[in-house]
């Protein structure tokens, strides 16, 4: 039996990847799948796969792609399964209707995440995984098990559909573009 | 949060810039569940039971150490005022929580569900024949830190109640442990109890007939013998009850350190150790079960005689062979029963008359599983 360093065991992986990186994850299959509570469980089987599979990942970083990947995998087979309903799912929140401009907010975003939707499925994941889970190229392209290129092209092809949607809402302070 | 890359081209930059931001306050929306944590790992204990035997010898080399330095093991006292045996300070806040001291366990401190063991609590047998002999019940217990293994046994074996209604416990309710320190194999065990331990027996202990060996003596064994299941190489206990050494628990006089008596002189001869009380077999097909029916017994030539009975008929009956005694061997033997209720009886025959003894028994039912996949 080999001994590394400082080896953990599953149930030890399990209990530090929940607290370092569950709550990301569900709101990245949530983002994937379109709805929180099928996100929960994606990422719950996710976390269980990966205690079966402990001894052959072992380590904790690699572990994390395992989850990230299963999560996408899952979320595209749920997506499969569900099929068009599942397109339009996330409900904009209904913020709080007073304010006038976070009504606009609102409506803005739930455009932009219909656009999401209908985009290619690998341009919508590529997206996702670079502007939401903050991946670089090369993460997106081995959690999706696509070249560097392709992560390219897609993310390029994305944003270019989706420009025109993102551009129509007049810039908040936060959304202005730094000199 | 957003880690700004650098972008060729400005409108792919404002473009991916707003899209983050969208992203992220959809994603603040969701709320993950609270009991996640919890949920998961009632589903990857599932799989840990199946191959328990890892925790435990986790548990136990842990123990071993522990014993080498004769390091204080360590737990949170209920009561509050009470000094805790060993000397290794501990400020746990929380009564429930059995604080693992220098344990260097990763990540964070366990939370209370998660993964389980198995660990046989001992209880005293009510019937008359055998009067006060221990029999064994197996619990899953969510694995406890490290260095509180013992605790963990003595905690479980205070506050479980025996799943067959044919053993019993005298250890009143309210009985806490105090602390518990282990000195190479002598566990000292510090109890507090709502009664004096040196009155009379409590009320639920029947006046007849006399117990053999005495009330306190089987008591106190029940307990060392739990302990031992959890952690091997304890053998020998000084027990303190609500801070005092005892020298009788019960009426029964206790010399003190007590040691691990004999199997032969505190277990009972039989024991049936599946199926448990009122278990559910289902058979499989449209077909009988087959019940496989093991235990463990310390019997004379080593015979274990058993039948099985329904409404008070015997439908089958049989025996099975092990080592004889004074060895404790392991016996099974097989039935073939269609669904229904049954009782399942194990037990010796006198040498000197025939007569049944050391009778275990084990209420359980036979259900009918559906063939396919969709019935219960």
């Amino acid at each position: 039996m080999t001994t590394s360093a400082e080896p953990i065991d599953a149930d030890q992986a399990v209990v530090a990847l929940y607290r370092a990186h569950y709550a990301s994850l569900v709101r990245l299959a949530a983002l994937l799948v379109g709805n929180a509570w099928e996100g929960e469980e994606i990422v719950q089987d996710a976390f269980v796969a990966m205690h079966t599979h402990w001894r052959r990942l072992r380590d904790p970083d690699k572990a994390v792609g395992y989850l990230r990947q299963s999560v996408v995998n899952s979320c595209r087979s749920a997506l499969r399964h569900s099929g068009v309903v599942a397109r339009h799912r996330l409900e904009p929140q209904p913020d709080h209707p007073s304010a006038e401009h976070e009504a606009l907010a609102a409506a803005y975003r739930a455009e932009v995440l219909a656009a999401l939707r209908a985009l290619p499925r690998r341009q919508r994941e590529t997206l996702i995984l670079r502007y939401y889970a903050d991946l670089s190229e090369e993460e997106i392209a081995r959690t999706l098990g696509i070249s560097r290129g392709a992560v390219k092209s897609h993310t390029f092809r994305g944003l270019a559909a989706l420009r025109g949607r993102l551009a129509a809402y007049p810039s908040s302070t936060n959304w202005e573009t730094p000199q | 949060m957003s880690r700004f890359r650098r972008e060729e081209n400005d409108w792919t930059a404002e473009t991916g810039r707003r899209l983050r931001e969208v992203l992220a306050q959809e994603a603040a929306a969701v709320t993950p569940s609270a009991d996640a944590l919890d949920r998961i790992r009632a589903r990857t204990a599932a799989t840990a039971r199946r191959s328990f035997g890892r925790p435990l010898a986790m548990a136990g080399a842990a123990l071993a150490t522990a014993a080498v330095v004769a390091v204080a093991v360590l737990v949170a006292h209920h009561g509050g005022g009470r000094q805790p045996l060993a000397t290794t300070p501990s400020t746990a806040p929380t009564p429930s929580a059995i604080p693992s001291s220098t344990a260097p366990m990763s990540p964070t401190p366990t939370p209370t569900v998660g993964p389980t063991y198995q660990l046989t609590l001992y209880y005293v047998g009510r019937r008359a024949d055998p009067y006060q002999l221990l029999f064994p019940e197996v619990v899953n217990r969510p694995v406890p830190p490290e260095k509180a293994v013992i605790a963990d046994a003595i905690r479980a074996l205070l506050t479980t109640p025996p799943n067959d209604p044919d053993y019993t416990s005298y250890w009143p309710a309210g009985t806490e442990l105090a602390g518990v320190a282990l000195h190479n194999s002598t566990v000292v065990v510090d109890l507090t109890m709502p009664q004096a331990p040196t009155s009379a027996p409590p009320s639920a202990v029947p006046s007849t007939p006399a117990p053999p060996a005495g009330l306190g003596a089987i008591s106190v064994q029940q307990l060392l013998y739990t302990i031992h299941g959890a952690a091997p190489q304890v053998t020998a206990m000084e027990l303190r009850i609500n801070g005092h050494d005892i020298t009788s628990l019960w009426a029964s006089p206790i010399t003190e350190p007590i040691a691990l008596a004999q199997p032969w002189e505190v277990f009972s001869h039989v024991w049936i150790t599946s199926p448990t009380q009122g278990q559910v077999i289902t058979t499989t097909g449209t077909g009988p079960a087959t019940v496989t029916i093991s235990g463990k017994a310390i019997v004379f030539e080593g015979v274990v005689n058993f039948d099985v009975q329904q409404d008070g008929q015997t439908v089958a009956s049989g025996h099975a062979q092990t080592v004889g005694a004074p060895a404790q061997g392991d016996w099974s033997a097989s039935v073939t029963l269609p669904p229904g209720t049954y009782t399942i009886r194990a037990y010796e025959l006198s040498a000197k008359d025939g007569s049944i003894t050391y009778l275990d028994d084990k209420t359980i039912t036979v259900v009918a599983g559906s063939p396919t996949a969709s019935g219960s």
